[in-house]
């Protein structure tokens, strides 16, 4: 699967940003919108993410082979780990 | 078991290191570390941090707020007594021979709820706690800290060492302007003493750190940064983002306060001075007074 063959996965992205922030307007999170330094995503959130991911890409994802762009926006998640293949 | 590397490392005058982790500071080292860190503490306090002394332990039960023994169990020191009823002292007083190794026999021991500091700035938030702060909150302290290592080496990696910690308390960008200026100071110093340290981005030693969301955390956004001199960090600059807000109910503008520390782990400053320029203290540049330096 790429995430770009299926816009659901930036929607489930979406969906899980929301979720953990009740109060965000949904127009206002776009995907470029900064989920770590703006902390839309957390330390208590991030595994779930992690799980997220990986079964959005249907296979596990070395938390090791992360860098600091890695979980920056939607679009960094979807080009680098979704469609990029990081291992 | 402790490994240590030999001894033979070039150690100031005064100094006088032990494999089992710990230093003994003496003479004109000790007298230059104390100039150091007082002028540490006048850039603090013309700043408006006010000065604490606290005591070398803290309850298990504010280290266990922050995840401490799931995130660092590995660097853990907890002080054991014996059980408060007298059979049981008698017991011991019985048979309290250390055996070859010199470990004292253990058989029974009182309930222990505290563990000695790990970190110099760790007893600041649980004072602040459950308190909205109607400003930011500048502290200061100095701690003799503990962590248990895998290996010790005198004035580098040490089980026993002294931390001096500017800690910051209030919004996100109160907290952030504070680690700019923190890192300004570490700056100013270094270039004093003719050192000329390297900014490293770098992480806490988190136990298992790839089933620990912290440490996944720092991976995707650094949140500690080191002044490295002769390959060893002799300061770092941390932002904590909320997570001291958080654990002990600080407040801060209607949000969980943020929290950011300048650390100085004093005898490295001791390991790297000797390394640029000799083991001799007294033909060492001072830090001079708290004037020109800011905060």
């Amino acid at each position: 699967m790429t995430a770009d063959a299926d816009p659901s996965a930036r929607d489930a992205l979406r969906g899980f940003v929301l979720e953990l922030n009740p109060d965000l307007d949904p127009e206002r999170l776009l995907d470029d919108t900064p989920l770590i330094t703006e902390r839309l995503v957390t330390s208590r959130h991030v595994l779930d993410l992690l799980l997220l991911i990986e079964s959005l890409r249907q296979a596990p994802l070395d938390p090791r082979s992360l860098v600091p762009s890695s979980f920056a926006d939607i679009n960094a998640i979807v080009g680098t780990l979704l469609v990029g293949g990081a291992r | 078991m402790i490994r240590t590397e030999p001894l033979a490392r070039t150690l100031p005058r005064g100094v006088t290191g032990s494999s089992d982790g710990t230093c003994t500071v003496s003479g004109a080292a000790l007298r230059w570390l104390d100039r150091l860190d007082r002028a540490i503490v006048g850039v603090a306090e013309a700043c408006g941090a006010d000065q604490h002394a606290f005591p070398p332990v803290i309850p298990a039960r504010d280290l266990e707020r922050i995840d401490y023994f799931r995130s660092f169990p590995h660097l853990v020191t907890m002080p054991v007594t014996f059980p408060a009823d007298e059979a049981a002292q008698q017991r011991v007083a019985a048979d309290c021979a250390l055996d070859a190794t010199g470990s004292v026999p253990l058989r029974e021991h009182a309930p222990v709820r505290h563990a000695l500091i790990p970190a110099a700035c760790y007893p600041v938030y649980p004072m602040l706690g459950r308190s909205p702060l109607d400003r930011r909150v500048l502290v200061t302290t100095r701690g003799t800290c503990f962590r248990r290592e895998v290996e010790f080496i005198p004035l580098r990696r040490q089980w026993t060492f002294s931390m001096r910690e500017i800690v910051c308390v209030g919004t996100a960008s109160e907290v952030r302007e504070f680690l700019d200026r923190g890192r300004r100071l570490v700056e100013v110093l270094t270039g004093r003493l003719g050192l000329d340290p390297e900014w490293a981005v770098a992480s806490d030693p988190f136990f298992q750190p790839h089933r620990n969301p912290r440490a996944l955390m720092q991976l995707l956004a650094p949140v500690k940064h080191e002044a490295v001199v002769d390959e060893l960090a002799i300061s770092s600059v941390n932002l904590h983002h909320d997570h001291f807000g958080r654990a002990f109910e600080i407040g801060r503008d209607g949000r969980a306060a943020h929290s950011g520390c300048v650390a100085f782990g004093l005898e490295r400053w001791l390991g790297v001075m000797a390394g640029r320029w000799g083991p001799d203290p007294a033909r060492w540049p001072g830090p001079g007074g708290s004037g020109g330096l800011d905060v």
